[in-house]
Formats: C-alpha cells, structure tokens, sequence
C-alpha cells in the first residue's frame, strides 16, 4: 500500500520483535545491529530484510569460488539492511565475509524462506490494510470462533441471542472488527463502542454482559468458520450431500470455510449453527461423512 | 447502483437515536443500504453498525445503494440526513 506509514525500525529492534515468530538467531552477535531499516513496507521493497532462497544457495554450490563471491556481492543491495538465511541454512565463508565487510546482521532462521516472506509481510503491512469491519456476529462455539453473516433482517442476533442461551460465548454482533495475528490467522474483536451490545428488534439494545453475566464474554477469537444465512428461495437448489460445502470465503485475504444455510419457517437455525460447527470440526479431523455414504453405496452396488 | 457522498450537518452526528430514524427509513426499501466511511463499509440498516462509524459533525459519508428502489432510498435518506435527522441544529 502506497498510503501506508513510513516505517523506520533499527535492526536491533527488528530483531527483539521478530526473533520468536520468524526463529531468528544472529551469526555474529550484534553486528550490524545500528542500521535502519525504511520504507514504506518490508514486504514491497524485498532487499531491506533479504531472504535468501534455498534454491539461490544451491545454485552457488555449483560455482568456483571467484564467481560465488561476486554473486553473494550482487545479491546484496545498497538498501539491504539485514540477511536472513531460512531452512537452518549454515552461512559459509563468502557470505560471512560479505556482512562482515559491509556490516550487515546475518540471521538464522529455521523455518522455510516462503514462511519467512510471509510473516514479514504480514507483521510489517501498514497497520491499516490489516484491519477490517465486516458486518455480520461473532461467537466461540465448541472452542471455534464463528462468524454468523446474511442480510438485515434474516435473523442473525435472533439466532446468536438462541445460541448463548444454549451456553456459547459472545464477542461482537452485527459489526467485527477483524485483523490479522503473527501467525496469519483471522481474528475477531468487537468495536469498542459496541462491546457486549447486541440489537434485537422489539426489545432494543442489550446488554449481554449484564444478562449472560461477564464470563459468557469473550474479547476476542480466532474465526474458524463463517456461516451465510440465506433466504430459502422456492426453485433454488441447495446442496443436499454437503460435498460442496465448505467453500471458500476471503476476509483479509485469507481463505476461510464458509457454509451457506437456508433460512425457512421450521428450520431452527441455532441448532444447524451448532451441528455445522461440528461437522466442521469432524472435517479438520479427516472425517467426512458424504464420502462415507458414498463408499458405502458404492461398495454394495458393486456386490450386485 | 447509486454511490454517493453526504455530508453530516447535525451538530450532534451519527448518535443513536438519528441512527435510528436513518435504519428505520433504510428498512422500508428492498434495497441493500450500505455506508462507506474512512474504507470501512457497514451495513446501513445496522445501527450497531452505524454507531462503530462514529460520524461526527462534518464528517463525509457514503451512500451505496443497490436494489429495485435504490433512487427512493437514496432520495429519502440523503433527505434525511441533509434535514439534520429532524433536529433543530
């Protein structure tokens, strides 16, 4: 983002802020440590935190030594500020004698170069870009951070008001401020403003911290699962094996399960909230009861 | 689709009960009501949504409208704003 604050960290701090997301261990103790680190985001100008890449270190295997010096040299920009070797790498001498000469920080890190990347842009991305207010609810069932969305009027505080009677826990309705944590993750916090309101047409406003009491809320969670209530339309056809299901949906960026539920007179939404919820946690566990089904159809069609 | 900007006049602002009166009118129509402010885009007939907006006095928001009746809905509600929520200032 171009609009983004201009950040200006000193490696050291770098350093003491990252090492235990990115596994970071300096080679040679503070050298380097004074240099500065500028520009609008780590992640856009690739040279200030250089990662080198395995593929990169392999390739100078190959070379005579003369050449591999000169490629180490060319690697290394005017702007790089700190090195970063990922995959538990061992740093050899030419590039020992590169940092020492131009005095940059050389740092281990014993994750891959791609999660090194990827945590850089995400801790260093201007704070703005990674926040977001998204309409819908948000609630902890059965340990998994939910997110209930559809349109005005479908029911969402309704079902949400059904489910913490039923003993969940309550973080934000109708707006959640979302942001990314260290480790990419999505999560979920009520605006302050709002904190422990929840809107209910014909009661108004109220507060659930005073009518669930102070332990049924939680400030923030991770979401796990976004559930889209729809109104059941007439002639629309609706997934009926749950093989489709969970599609895909992006907060952020980031790709999450979502699970499209219809609305209809008799269907009692809390209840399919709490069951999705499960079937989405038998999913991460590798089970997955369609397949089952249609295994087992299989199987005794093929005895005929 | 009607996107427009509107400029908070009231002294007051976005408070809760002009949230109110604006969700009250934004239900009537068919429409799907949103308002953008600072990037953030909210649900216009929320008003939990609209109260985290914290528009104040001054402040440009905007209307995005999208449904059969959108130029209804965008008469009435930027009516309603422009006539300061009915208040005296």
């Amino acid at each position: 983002m171009s609009n983004g604050k201009e950040i200006s960290l000193p490696v050291k701090e770098f350093y003491s802020r990252s090492k235990k997301d990115l596994k970071l261990k300096s080679c040679f103790g503070v050298l380097g440590f004074e240099k500065i680190i500028r520009g609008h985001c780590i992640s856009k100008n690739r040279n200030t935190v250089l990662v080198l890449g395995k593929s990169f270190v392999m390739k100078l295997k190959e070379l005579e030594k003369g050449q591999r010096r000169q490629a180490v040299r060319g690697r290394i920009k005017k702007d790089t500020c700190c090195i970063i070797l990922p995959d538990g790498m061992k740093f050899f001498p030419e590039l020992e004698e590169a940092v020492r000469e131009k005095e940059i920080a050389l740092f281990h890190s014993s994750l891959s170069s791609r999660r090194c990347r990827q945590i850089l842009q995400e801790t260093f991305l201007p704070f703005k870009s990674r926040e977001k207010i998204v309409s819908g609810g948000l609630l902890k069932i059965y340990e998994q951070g939910v997110m209930i969305t559809g349109d005005s009027g479908i029911g969402k505080s309704e079902s949400a008001l059904e489910l913490l009677s039923r003993g969940h826990y309550f973080i934000s309705d109708d707006v959640v401020k979302v942001s990314i944590d260290s480790r990419g993750g999505l999560i979920g916090r009520a605006p302050e403003v709002i904190q422990n309101s929840m809107e209910i047409r014909g009661l108004g406003i109220i507060n659930i911290k005073e009518i669930f009491g102070p332990n049924k809320i939680c400030p923030k969670a991770n979401i796990d699962l976004v559930i889209l209530l729809k109104k059941w339309r007439r002639g629309q056809e609706y997934d009926r094996l749950g093989l489709k299901f969970p599609e895909d949906h992006s907060i952020l960026g980031r790709k999450i399960s979502r699970i499209i539920i219809p609305v209809a007179p008799g269907r009692n939404i809390a209840t399919l909230i709490e069951v999705a919820c499960k079937v989405h946690i038998l999913r991460k566990k590798g089970f997955h009861a369609p397949q089952e089904l249609i295994r087992k159809v299989d199987r005794s069609l093929s005895k005929i | 689709m009607i996107k427009k900007e509107v400029l908070i006049k009231n002294k007051l602002g976005l408070h809760a009960r002009a949230a109110v009166k604006f969700v009250n009118l934004a239900n009537r129509f068919a429409s799907s009501v949103k308002i953008i402010k600072d990037g953030e885009e909210i649900d216009g007939k929320s008003i939990l949504g609209i109260l985290t907006l914290a528009a104040v006095q001054g402040s440009v928001i905007t209307l995005k409208i999208l449904g059969k009746d959108e130029k209804e809905a965008f008469k009435a509600l930027s009516a309603l704003i422009n006539d300061k929520f009915e208040e005296k200032e």
